[in-house]
């Protein structure tokens, strides 16, 4: 499973209704194109211009075949300010 | 990072609707708007409106590019595609979007050649492989997708394609968003404003909603433990008088945006003066159309696009939906003349549209769906 998201590939319904940005591993890299995967092994090729420069690996946000962000590995995915309620029960 | 499925971790969305309860104030009603349809869709798709006390009402906003397009604009997109010389490529929602006389689907079935696509590269790519066709890409969508269709112009420039053009219709959000505060219909106490929009526009864009409306607005992402989290955001905010933009979504949203991706439009795109929203009339400055030095590519110019105004069917209130003044369910023809099958307003087609999703996953008495199961 990839961080960020349950959004595949596969995600059902129209990319761009529902404004899906769907993050994709970098697998391999030609000139302004990435060969890439999500969590269940689905590939797809993704521009790189928004984003670049990519390295093998890395994990993008894919909107319609073009990359529009990257996921940083080290963010924290729960904002403090939510995080307050981490194993808080009541 | 720790594994995405804490997500939909059951537990700790029970303890972040605890912590909701504990900072609603139960003799006040507040109303919330989640401006994006993909937020729409997790709200009904998860039943998050089960988490939340019932104080806490959620609107649905604009956030919908096929649902707040205006018939007109359909109408004009199907009389291109009915050109003999054009292959007519557009996003899979957009073939069902109802027009004054038929969708794009039906003028398929009819012989124009339609074809749905998953990206504008791929319409690129058919503009290449057929040399002697026009190929024509309808372009909708809201800054998620407008650098998406900017690359691909860049791309079609910079390799000189001459039969390649775009119906540009994409719209931008903060616009419509000022224009609800701006309506006296609609008492909002904050927004969950969209995340994948704001992975290209950052969070700077939203300041005017707490510096001139005193509105708080979180920034979410997609999982139902994230739309959970923002309203906690937002309760806290309203509970402390504060009002202040917040990102939820900080793992992917940078507070500044995706510089190169707003370089790319502002290259491929300028405002136009105005643009006809369905449901809220025209808005200054709330739509994108191509810059002069993309002119050539432009399919409003090469088919001489009249740009005619075409009213919405009287039975429909898509407007009265689109600005959070009537639930689906309350419109006269929801769920019997306009159903996911056959939609009459454009609200019912994509399965983010507010009236499909009730559709599909409110109407059955908000049945609740346990947020750690997997859908
Ligand atoms: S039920 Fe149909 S006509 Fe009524 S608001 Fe929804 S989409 Fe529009």
């Amino acid at each position: 499973m990839l961080p960020v998201s349950h959004c595949t590939l596969d995600h059902d319904g129209c990319v761009v209704c529902s404004d899906a940005g769907i993050p994709l591993r970098v697998v391999s890299i030609e000139g302004d194109d990435a060969l890439c995967e999500d969590s269940a092994g689905n590939r797809a090729s993704v521009a790189l211009e928004l984003v670049a420069p990519v390295r093998v690996g890395e994990i993008l946000l894919t909107h319609g075949g073009v990359a529009i962000g990257k996921v940083e590995p080290d963010a924290p995915y729960l904002v403090p300010e939510a995080r307050a309620t981490e194993g808080r029960t009541r | 990072m720790k594994y995405v499925s804490e997500f939909r971790d059951a537990e700790l969305a029970r303890a972040v609707s605890a912590e909701i309860a504990s900072v609603t104030d139960p003799e006040r009603h507040y109303k919330v708007m989640e401006v994006c349809g993909g937020h729409t869709h997790t709200i009904y798709r998860h039943g998050i409106k089960d988490l939340l006390p019932d104080q806490i009402e959620l609107v649905h906003g604009p956030g919908c590019p096929v649902c707040v397009l205006p018939m007109g604009r359909v109408d004009e997109g199907i009389s291109i595609a009915e050109r003999p010389e054009v292959i007519f490529t557009c996003f899979g929602d957009m073939m069902r979007v109802p027009g004054s006389k038929g969708n794009l689907l039906e003028v398929k079935a009819e012989g124009a050649d339609i074809r749905m696509v998953y990206s504008p590269l791929d319409a690129l790519r058919i503009a290449r492989e057929n040399p002697d066709r026009e190929v024509v890409f309808y372009a909708i969508g809201f800054e998620t997708t407008a650098p998406s269709t900017a690359l691909t112009l860049q791309r079609a420039k910079k390799e000189g394609l001459e039969n390649f053009s775009v119906f540009c219709n994409h719209v931008t959000i903060v616009p419509p968003v000022r224009a609800l505060l701006d309506s006296p219909d609609l008492r909002l106490d904050g927004f969950v404003g969209p995340g994948h929009v704001s992975t290209v526009i950052g969070c700077r864009p939203y300041e005017f909603m707490s510096e001139d409306y005193g509105k708080p607005c979180v920034v979410a992402g997609f999982e139902p433990l994230d739309l959970l989290q923002s309203v906690l955001m937002l309760m806290r905010q309203i509970g402390a008088g504060r009002c202040e933009v917040e990102n939820q979504y900080s793992r992917i949203v940078p507070w500044e945006g995706n510089l190169a991706a707003l370089k790319s439009m502002a290259e491929v795109f300028e405002l136009r003066p105005y643009f006809e929203w369905r449901g809220l009339g025209f808005i200054a400055q709330s739509a994108l159309k191509l810059s002069p030095a993309y002119a050539d590519f432009d399919a409003e110019l090469r088919f001489s696009v009249p740009g005619v105004r075409v009213a919405d069917p009287k039975a429909c209130q898509c407007g009265e939906v689109l600005k959070g003044v009537l639930k689906p369910h309350e419109c006269k023809v929801f769920g019997t003349a306009c159903t996911p099958e056959r939609p009459l307003g454009a609200l019912m087609v994509s399965s983010e549209g507010a009236c499909a999703a009730y559709y599909n996953f409110g109407r059955k008495s908000f049945e609740k769906v346990e947020i750690g199961s997997k859908v």
